[in-house]
């Protein structure tokens, strides 16, 4: 999913959490500890939340489930639906897949049918019943063609996908719905042992039948758009603002005990408050006019000591740079010391300090933490070690090989990636390796590396839904490159070959390592990607007013039990 | 008089016809694909099935002519499409954000007149005094700040620190949006209003209020030494009267034609004041347009802003005639 | 109030008055006693030291500035120091060697970018003043639709079409800055073209370009010259505001504007990054302002 912010546009998204196990069981190494404890003694407070730290740069292109795809718009898509199924983060280190709108769902052996059983019971904010039917319906209307939304290929997952998205079928055929019996059954068109954390994706969010009703389904996020979620639109979006209230509907305490959900949201009112600057934002904030700000970048320091933050999160997302293996100079086998020494030679600490002022977490991987199956340290390259870089860029040039023209370093413009790329630069020169910055318009510059103009090449990712899968086939899978993610037009059979596997194999230990073993072979064998850092949490909020502010690992706030202090 | 305005009214159709014709093919001249750029492809690879479903919904597969042929009929028939990146009508982003635009120039132009040409009086009738020195240099450096630097300093000094101090809420001034909307008259600030106003009226207002005095000054000091001048001073009237009742509506000319352009700018590009102080009106979204390939947004909203601006340029060589009988319209032009 | 704003844009449909009194009809060409007016003006002289003190930084930038444009040291973020005069940005970089390297940028962008919208606007408006008819109805329309379209839109798509650089900036502020002039031309040549001695050339069989060239243009060129300085002044603003949308010079090119836009945020903990660069630009539009003031004085005898 895209992350729709000007500081750091990037890939994004995630799978709607809404877990409030997650913030008060995680993070139990640092100070929101002691947050959290406040918050359970104090008397929880209703009141008017305005957040400043969503919305910065553009308005929300999108708040229809079907149509978004941007990480900042998901907060709000977040609160107005609820999934089949969310994430049980309590354990960071072993993120559980659960069901929640579903009771239950479950398999065959080959991961080909999936099963939802369907709660008793709950209720759009309009007072229609959330059948297995609405699930259907919303299935049928994100696969339109007409409605085409950015995320709409992920139907491709379901049988007769394909068709329905390219207009030759009027219904997916793989889904069958029977209200009497409350269930979902879904056929895939390829096994896929992790559709359950795919089905908790906003795109597969449910629909009422009011929605049938709109001649115009672009026109459903434009008005007052029903939904199961704890809150709803209050009044129509503007550019200006989204506000937000509790949806009477919606009781929390229908799901499982676990999910430790109120009855209804705390707060009176939300509003979700655009702002076009980063700095406005934050100076709006400081100037007490809003609740939250996104830290600007540059103002890390600064907000950390004078307010409370979310930097201690980790959000599901790796910034690293790609080399292209197709490259004369840096690909192939013949040249793994070259990138070796490459990947050695930055200083990743230093690059943290100076650009992020510490607002990242250095990385060991291009997977992240967070993700099940996580693992530290696959990387073996990745410690900044000017020594053994210059040990290896040496044997490489004594076997006859040179650097004739610098190597380009390639960044997207005007997203903040320059300093980074200077640093790297300077690093690079220290041990002999000569090297030049080739910044690229924003616009075009995906769809140049997709179709290979990549040299050493900038790249970010946030997961679309938290599945190692989502790290490895599509951005280094061989289907992905020539027009996908894999910027390196990385290619290897090894590598293919684990990934199938582990995507087939239902065991969660089993596939984690099978996932872990692919990314060593990427990382370590090929060395195709150069890891810097994973993301951080990057909202300010003002503690003393607020209770039970957290952002969890999947980037999204949980708006239901944010309370305000008296 | 008459014929006057309507062939001027009909000169207006040619200019705009022109300037989004221009603006139609400058879109397709502009690298990468808009279809991508829809789905997201500033940020990532896109599926081709997306883009393909992209291309078909707005027709961006057709051969460009017919493309602009279909524009100028909707367009004609005040249809001015949906935005291709949040799929609401034009027609509504242009009401809302004209509004604001209109609202906030209202004020940036009325300080403008208000302080520029008082200023620029006072300096010119006290030519050489301390005051008159000041004016020149203050104007100056007011009009050498980087408008978004002046914005986020004020924004420090007049909200952030307030703040910061404990002082109480009324004297706080809002850094962003566009406030309560109670606005009464359509834009008069009522209540809490004016404290979301000021900061971004004073800075949109600030170059333009600089060089409207240093041009007032200017006018009034030619005029001042004019024979006609001379002449009513003979007549024994007042220097008061003087300067108010001849001096000021023939020094007016110049000054008129500056607030005239300002007004132009006031709408369509006051990016700047508009991002700085997330006031969202037309000129703010016309630049995203451009940079996010919403070519619907960029149109409309600069149809709006090159009829708004020829119609302002109609009403500012009309005031001619009124400050200065001697000019006959129509004359001068195309000559 | 805008982007840019290079005094008065210009003037609409038959007025010419408006570079702030200077009457046309009673110029006359460029005399010695000019630079004797110009002297007594003594802002004016100091906006000329202060450009002369400009152009000599710019030149002798290399052996000015201690450090590198790109080399970095490890201290991020630093105030003004003894190593650091300007302090340190936020890659370590030296402030003090990256404004005044960054002069280099700022004359070349503000003089060139001037001297294009110059030669448009002169030729545009010589084109259209002196023929008449059907080619100045051409040109005033001309101007016209891109006096209509805001300038910031035409900026973004330049920008985007020829990459982000010091001569994409100087394409911009060229294509766009030449409307004013353009019409200030225009003007000048149409009440000038009435005038005797201009007849009287005609009368004597000169050619038409020699009419323009030795006649009509000296005379029209004074507005222009007083416009023209302060523009100069006034595209190292413009450089600044397409910096802050983005669509500036492109990193690590050290110019002003991109330094303060990208200042902007720190203005409490890191105030060093916006103000020495803000300095550079606000003294050199200032300068540039003062000048043409002193010009405009020196330049029409009618205001002593």
């Amino acid at each position: 999913m895209r992350r729709q912010r000007k500081g750091a546009k990037l890939l994004a998204i995630i799978l709607g959490l809404s877990l409030v196990a997650a913030a008060c069981g995680g993070d139990d190494d640092d100070d929101g500890d002691e947050a959290t404890q406040n918050t359970a003694e104090e008397a929880v407070q209703g009141g008017e939340f305005i957040d400043l730290g969503t919305f910065v740069g553009d308005p929300p292109e999108h708040i229809d489930p079907a149509l978004n795809s941007t990480l900042d718009a998901y907060q709000v898509v977040n609160s107005l639906y609820d999934g089949l199924t969310d994430i049980d983060a309590s354990d960071p280190e072993n993120p559980e897949i659960v069901p929640q709108v579903a009771e239950s769902f479950e398999s065959n052996d080959d991961a080909t049918v999936w099963t939802f059983t369907i709660r008793d019971g709950l209720t759009f904010s309009d007072g229609t019943p959330v059948l297995p039917s609405s699930f259907e319906r919303a299935w049928n209307r994100a696969s339109d063609p007409e409605l085409a939304g950015d995320y709409s290929y992920l139907m491709n997952f379901i049988e007769g996908g394909a068709e329905r998205l390219a207009g030759e079928a009027d219904t997916l055929s793989g889904v069958v719905a029977d209200d009497d019996a409350m269930t979902l059954e879904v056929t895939l068109s390829a096994p896929y042992s992790n559709f359950d954390a795919v089905a908790g994706f906003q795109l597969f969010f449910p629909m009422p039948e009011a929605v049938e009703e709109l001649d115009n389904q672009a026109d459903w996020e434009n008005g007052l758009m029903i939904g199961n979620g704890p809150f709803m639109l209050e009044t129509e979006r503007t550019d200006q603002e989204i506000v937000l209230v509790p949806n009477p509907e919606w009781d929390g305490t229908k799901y499982d005990e676990a999910f430790g959900l109120p009855e209804q949201p705390y707060l009176d009112r939300l509003t979700f408050r655009v702002s076009a600057d980063p700095d406005t934002s934050y100076n709006a904030f400081e100037a007490g006019e809003g609740m939250t700000a996104q830290i600007p970048p540059g103002r890390v320091e600064e907000a950390r000591s004078n307010h409370d933050t979310t930097l201690d999160v980790h959000i599901l997302g790796s910034y690293h740079f790609d080399i292209n293996m197709t490259d004369p100079v840096l690909g192939g086998e013949d040249n793994k010391l070259l990138r070796q020494a490459i990947s050695q030679a930055i200083d990743r600490d230093e690059i943290n300090e100076a650009v992020y002022e510490g607002s990242r977490e250095v990385s060991t991987g291009i997977t992240p933490p967070g993700i099940p199956g996580f693992e530290e340290g696959i990387c073996e390259y990745c410690a900044y070690d000017a020594e053994a870089a210059q040990e290896a860029f040496d044997e490489w040039t004594a076997a006859g090989n040179e650097i004739t023209e610098p190597l380009r370093v390639q960044y997207n413009t005007g997203a903040g990636h320059e300093n980074v790329v200077a640093i790297m630069i300077d690093n690079l020169s220290a041990i002999g390796i000569d090297a030049a910055e080739e910044p690229i318009d924003t616009e075009t510059y995906f769809t140049q590396l997709a179709d290979g103009a990549c040299t050493i090449c900038r790249a970010g990712w946030f997961a679309d839904y938290p599945t190692y899968d989502n790290f490895m086939y599509d951005l280094y899978g061989s289907d992905a490159a020539n027009g996908g993610n894999n910027y390196s037009q990385y290619s290897s059979e090894k590598f293919d070959d684990l990934v199938a596997q582990a995507k087939e194999t239902t065991d969660p230990d089993e596939q984690a390592s099978l996932f872990q073993e692919a990314e060593g072979v990427m990382l370590n064998d090929d060395i195709a990607a150069i890891p810097l850092n994973w993301y951080l949490g990057d909202y300010a909020y003002n503690g003393d007013e607020i209770a039970n502010f957290t952002q969890t690992n999947f980037g999204l706030i949980i708006w239901e039990t944010v309370s305000l202090k008296s | 008089m008459t014929s006057y305005i309507i062939r001027r009214l009909l000169l207006i159709i040619p200019t705009v016809f022109v300037a989004l014709s221009f603006l139609f093919f400058l879109f397709f001249l502009l690298p990468g694909d808009p279809a991508s750029l829809i789905a997201g492809g500033a940020n990532r690879a896109i599926d081709q099935g997306v883009l393909d479903r992209i291309n078909a919904r707005y027709g961006l597969n057709d051969p460009i002519p017919v493309q602009f042929v279909h524009y100028w009929q909707r367009t004609i028939q005040w249809d001015l499409g949906e935005s291709f990146l949040n799929r609401r009508s034009v027609n509504e982003i242009l009401g809302e954000r004209s509004i604001n635009s209109i609202r906030l120039g209202i004020w940036a132009i009325l300080i403008e007149i208000i302080v520029g040409i008082a200023v620029g009086l006072l300096a010119a009738i006290r030519r050489y005094s301390i005051a008159d020195k000041l004016t020149t240099i203050i104007t100056a450096g007011a009009s050498a700040v980087p408008v978004f630097v002046l914005g986020f300093v004020l924004q420090y000094l007049f909200a952030v620190q307030p703040n910061k101090l404990g002082w109480p809420e009324w004297t706080k001034l809002r850094t962003s949006g566009l406030g309560p909307d109670t606005w009464t008259f359509f834009f008069i600030p009522t209540g809490e209003q004016w404290r979301y106003l000021i900061l971004p009226a004073i800075t949109l207002a600030s170059v333009s209020t600089a060089l409207l005095a240093r041009m007032t000054r200017g006018s009034m000091l030619e005029v001042l030494r004019a024979d006609y001048m001379r002449t009513a001073r003979s007549k024994g009237l007042g220097e008061r009267d003087v300067v108010i009742r001849h001096g000021l509506r023939n020094a007016m000319l110049p000054v008129v034609t500056l607030i005239g352009i300002d007004f132009g700018t006031v709408i369509g590009v006051a990016v700047l004041t508009e991002t700085t102080f997330s006031w969202p009106g037309l000129g703010s979204e016309i630049v995203q347009a451009v940079g996010q390939r919403d070519l619907p947004v960029l149109l409309g909203l600069t149809l709006a802003v090159v009829l708004a601006y020829a119609l302002i340029n109609l009403v500012v060589d009309l005031s001619y005639a009124w400050f200065d009988p001697r000019i006959r319209l129509g004359e001068g032009e195309n000559s | 109030m805008t982007l840019t704003e290079p005094a008065a844009p210009g003037a609409i449909e038959g007025s010419s008055d408006f570079t702030g009194g200077l009457d046309i009809a009673a110029a006359r060409p460029l005399r010695v006693d000019v630079w004797r007016r110009f002297k007594r003006n003594r802002l004016a002289m100091v906006g000329l030291v202060l450009v002369v003190l400009l152009v000599l930084v710019a030149i002798f930038a290399p052996w000015i500035a201690p450090y590198g444009i790109t080399e970095r040291s490890s201290d991020f973020r630093q105030g003004p120091s003894s190593d650091h005069w300007f302090g340190t940005d936020g890659i370590g970089r030296d402030v003090f060697s990256r404004v005044v390297n960054g002069a280099r940028v700022s004359v070349r962008i503000g003089f060139l970018a001037t001297a294009m919208s110059l030669i448009l606007g002169l030729v545009l408006g010589c084109l259209g003043g002196y023929f008449g008819g059907i080619t100045d109805t051409l040109v005033m329309r001309l101007t016209d639709v891109f006096l209509a379209i805001p300038y910031t839109v035409l900026a973004v798509a330049i920008a985007t079409v020829v990459g982000r650089s010091i001569n994409s900036v100087i394409l911009i502020i060229g294509l766009t800055g030449w409307l004013g002039i353009a019409r200030i031309v225009r003007a000048s040549f149409l009440s000038l073209k009435r005038l005797e001695y201009v007849e009287a050339a005609h009368a004597l069989g000169f050619s038409r370009s020699r009419i323009i060239m030795r006649h009509i243009l000296p005379n029209a060129l004074q507005p222009i010259i007083v416009y023209g300085t302060i523009a100069v002044g006034s595209v190292i603003l413009t450089e600044a505001a397409l910096s802050f949308l983005g669509v500036g010079v492109q990193e690590p090119t050290p110019a002003w504007g991109l330094m303060v836009a990208q200042g902007k945020g720190n203005l409490v903990n890191a105030p060093h990054l916006m103000f020495f660069p803000g300095a550079a630009i606000f003294l050199t539009v200032l300068a540039f302002v003062f000048i043409g003031d002193g010009l405009r004085d020196a330049l029409d005898p009618k205001l002593k």
